[in-house]
């Protein structure tokens, strides 16, 4: 076992930070509020972490106020965009992460330019990184309990229904803006912590494109899709190597398949499957209104199709 | 002087490249987030065709390829990736979201494909430079006759389209189904052959695009695609969604901006004016300068 | 007997369509009004200017003394104000229940943005009391042995229901019913009348848009006829079948003729 945890070492670390970039989507998209922010706010939170490094901030106090300077910002930002429509909205945050690579190819010393910054001295262990995946787990399971739980899904299903149930629409979507632009800074640092260097290659448009497919494949209903697509998308390409550079096409395609046939992701293929298999073991009894499959009830868990 | 007739061209190109956007925008409510990925790709086609598989075609002939390839990759979009979801989703704002990641995976198959075959380095569309000859304009002003064509052609295409899309009656038919499917649907017209219909233009526009501006710019790389797409988001944002003068009159105040960026920052920023272009209008005046549309607040 | 809510010359034109001209309505307190009229007349768009899921052109709404024609959507529904839509409005991935608690939650939960992280033991208290609130609307609607059923598997009438349900749960003082019984059976009709007698009897106000006028004579204190975005006849249900600009609008006939007053 220790091997294989010392030759993929790496790949165990890259998971980690990646579940936190897919939590940030997952947490948006599930409250139908249609942000690529986090992508942006990535960019922010890998520099921010590799400048904090240089001036000597130990890891906890910089992520800490990585992470609060994040919501900060992002609240800040969903003030004059949390209204827009979802395709808006997507169009703007895809704009704003696209500009943020821009400002940090130009970005001289600050963010080193085309090139990047290296020797990023600020470490984290293999456990730590388990723990904050785990702690901002529970934070976000946290939203999709009791009352607001169910507020979140009514504005993802029904927008106009959520006003009339007394549900604070732009107060709530400004919410999980900040918390998914926090998370975004947060998955950025940590990225900068675990390979000791940031660059600009890989931002923008293809961290939107990873983030997607990790967020949506596994299931935007619940943070647990979120770290199973974050798991599938990051070691897929370990068990099946012959796809190489052309990793993004695989992606490309999964979106497309589940994005058609199966909207809830992987979540929603297992709801199918548990389904399925309770209907088989205890048929429903015959006739009438309460005769509802035991099965069919299971169905109204967290899940949906959010999207 | 030059930087106008820089920005005309630029202007002309984004113009034809964001009505394709608008279309399918204004039609069929889906933001087709591959269109630009489509631009490049049809680019991207005529390169194979041109240089890795060496038949020389003369420029006309390539324009006419981009089309075809274009018009082809968003109806295959369209047939084999949004009607399918159009038909499997439960509400629209589902499949609305749905067609838009979808267009995503899309454009990620495309723009990867052309990365990895042209290791990320500049392609163009022709093996030789295309031939161009120089008119004196006067006060030493130059003009190329590639910029005199591509404008013209650009600008030609634009109008004829709207006036497609105002007098004849499969224009009629597309509006139709942009302001009620359902009902359109009773009265004959066919919403899935309307959507192709609006995909395989859009599709065209985005090849010619395509053609042009690798001519123009003398290269593209597998990311231009990108670029190309914020530009026609603002410039559809600025002037309207469903509007083609809009689209015409934003994408020039677009090419205009840029240009005076270009001009005084050398460059750098130039990206930056589409993204502001999008915040002010979505601040100040949501519907852009001749928007005609529904909800663009919740 | 106080006035709940007050509506002075209301008028929603909606460019050059004039859907709501100039209404007035004093609605007592712990009444049941009916409100009819012919297709088109307005009368949704009045729910909806009321529920402030459109806005006034002019006049003033004032619910308890307080003119709310600039007030969200969620601050009427906070005030007590609930309704049902033309359409079912449901999730239809959540159980019968967890529909209904949407509708508690709306009376008992206030804000709860952070608070499901900072006091996890408020929200379970007031998660149990939400739940309560459902369950006793739940049986209230008769709707117990679906309480776990997803609500999107159920039938039209039922559907209705939950949706009945839900707003029970949020103790509404003042409830709009936009055709509530389309796609019910008679005795489905007859259970939903019989809840709104109950409300009545605890004191809350209803406002009831129905074609079906048995239903309207059997349960309405008050009935309120409009064609063309104004009031044409107000009084109660025999008065009001009666009056000859009613049977016009419905019937297209003039002056007297036969007892056809009774549906239309």
């Amino acid at each position: 076992m220790s091997g294989f945890y010392a030759s993929h070492l790496t790949l165990i670390q890259q998971t980690a930070v990646v579940a936190v970039l897919a939590m940030s989507f997952q947490v948006v998209l599930r409250s139908g509020v249609f942000s690529f922010a986090s992508a942006g706010f990535y960019v922010v939170g890998a520099y921010a972490a590799a400048d904090m490094s240089k001036a000597g901030w130990p890891l906890l106090p910089a992520l800490i106020a990585i992470v609060i300077t994040g919501a900060a910002c992002g609240y800040l930002l969903s003030i004059p965009f949390v209204r827009l429509r979802g395709l808006y909205l997507g169009m703007v945050t895809f704009a704003f992460a696209e500009i943020l690579v821009v400002v940090a190819d130009n970005g001289g010393s600050v963010t080193g330019g085309p090139v990047g910054l290296f020797g990023v001295t600020l470490e984290v262990s293999t456990a730590e990184l388990f723990l904050i995946v785990a702690v901002v787990a529970l934070l976000i399971s946290q939203l999709e309990r009791r009352g607001l739980g169910r507020a979140l899904r009514v504005i993802s299903i029904d927008e106009q229904l959520a006003r009339t149930m007394g549900i604070d629409i732009n107060r709530q979507r400004a919410f999980i803006f900040a918390l998914s632009s926090a998370l975004g800074a947060l998955a950025g640092a940590l990225n900068t912590v675990t390979t000791s260097s940031v660059a600009p290659t890989g931002f923008g448009y293809n961290l939107i494109v990873l983030g997607l497919t990790m967020a949506v494949f596994g299931g935007v209903g619940s943070w647990t899709g979120a770290i199973i697509g974050a798991i599938i998308v990051t070691w897929f390409p370990e068990v099946f190597g012959f796809v190489g550079n052309y990793r993004s096409v695989v992606y490309g395609i999964l979106l497309i398949l589940v994005v058609v046939f199966e909207p809830s992701g992987v979540l929603g293929l297992i709801d199918r499957l548990t389904a399925l298999i309770r209907q088989v073991r205890r048929p429903a009894p015959p006739g009438g209104q309460a005769g509802v499959p035991v099965a069919a009830r299971e169905i109204s868990a967290k899940h949906g199709a959010p999207i | 002087m030059e930087q106008l007739i820089n920005a005309i061209v630029l202007g002309a190109v984004y113009c034809l490249f964001a009505l394709g956007l608008s279309l399918t925008w204004g039609t069929l409510n889906v933001l087709n987030l591959a269109h630009g990925a489509v631009f490049m790709f049809s680019a991207f086609t005529c390169y194979l065709i041109t240089q890795r598989a060496d038949i020389h075609l003369p420029i006309a002939v390539v324009l006419v390829v981009a089309v075809v390839a274009g018009a082809l990759m968003e109806l295959c979009l369209d047939v084999l990736v949004f009607r399918q979801i159009k038909r499997r989703s439960r509400t629209q704002g589902e499949a609305e979201m749905s067609m838009l990641i979808g267009s995503i995976g899309a454009s990620a198959i495309l723009v990867t494909i052309a990365e990895q075959l042209t290791a990320d380095t500049p392609f163009t569309v022709t093996a030789a430079p295309v031939k161009a000859s120089v008119y004196h304009l006067g006060s030493g002003v130059y003009v190329t006759n590639v910029e005199i064509v591509i404008t013209v052609v650009a600008l030609v295409l634009t109008v004829g389209f709207a006036l497609w899309i105002q007098r004849s009656q499969m224009g009629r038919a597309m509006r139709a189904i942009a302001y009620d499917a359902p009902t359109s649907g009773l009265m004959g017209i066919s919403e899935g052959r309307m959507s192709a219909l609006a995909m395989a233009i859009s599709g065209a526009t985005a090849g010619a695009a395509g053609v042009f501006l690798t001519v123009y710019l003398d290269s593209l790389t597998a990311d231009s695609g990108s670029d190309l797409l914020l530009k026609a988001f603002a410039v559809v944002v600025l002037g309207g969604v469903g509007s083609i003068w809009g689209t015409l009159i934003g994408a020039f105040i677009l090419a205009g901006g840029e240009t005076l960026v270009t001009a005084t920052t050398s460059g750098i920023w130039t990206s930056a004016v589409s993204f502001g272009l999008i915040i002010a209008v979505l601040l100040i005046r949501p519907s852009g300068l001749f928007g005609k549309v529904k909800g663009v607040r919740a | 007997m106080s006035t709940l809510l007050e509506v002075h010359d209301a008028k929603v034109h909606f460019g050059g369509v004039k859907a709501v001209d100039g209404i007035s309505m004093d609605l007592a307190e712990g009444k049941l009004f009916g409100l009819v009229g012919p297709n088109g007349s307005g009368k949704s768009t009045l729910l909806a200017a009321l529920s402030r899921m459109t806005d006034l052109t002019s006049g003033s709404i004032r619910l308890a003394g307080h003119s709310y024609e600039r007030e969200t959507a969620q601050w009427v529904s906070r005030r007590g104000l609930g309704r049902t839509f033309q359409t079912v409005r449901l999730l239809p991935s959540l159980s019968v229940l967890e529909n209904v608690m949407v509708g508690a939650d709306s009376r008992l939960y206030g804000q709860p943005i952070m608070s499901n992280w900072v006091m996890p033991w408020r929200t379970r208290q007031r998660e149990r009391e939400c739940r309560r609130a459902a369950v006793s609307a739940v049986e209230r609607l008769e709707l117990v042995e679906l309480m776990d059923a997803p609500a999107g598997a159920l039938p039209y009438g039922t559907q209705r229901r939950v949706e009945i349900a839900r707003i029970l749960a949020a103790a509404p003082k003042l409830v709009l019913f936009d055709e509530p019984t389309a796609g019910m059976s008679y005795e489905e009709r007859d259970a939903i009348g019989k809840v709104m007698r109950q409300l009545q009897a605890e004191g809350i106000t209803q406002v009831l848009v129905e074609h079906d006028m048995q239903m309207i004579s059997d349960v309405c204190d008050h009935v309120f006829v409009m064609n063309f975005g104004v009031v044409i006849a107000e009084g109660d249900a025999e008065t009001v079948v009666q009056d000859p600009a009613v049977q016009e609008a419905y019937l297209g006939r003039r002056g007297d003729d036969d007892a056809a007053a009774g549906s239309h």
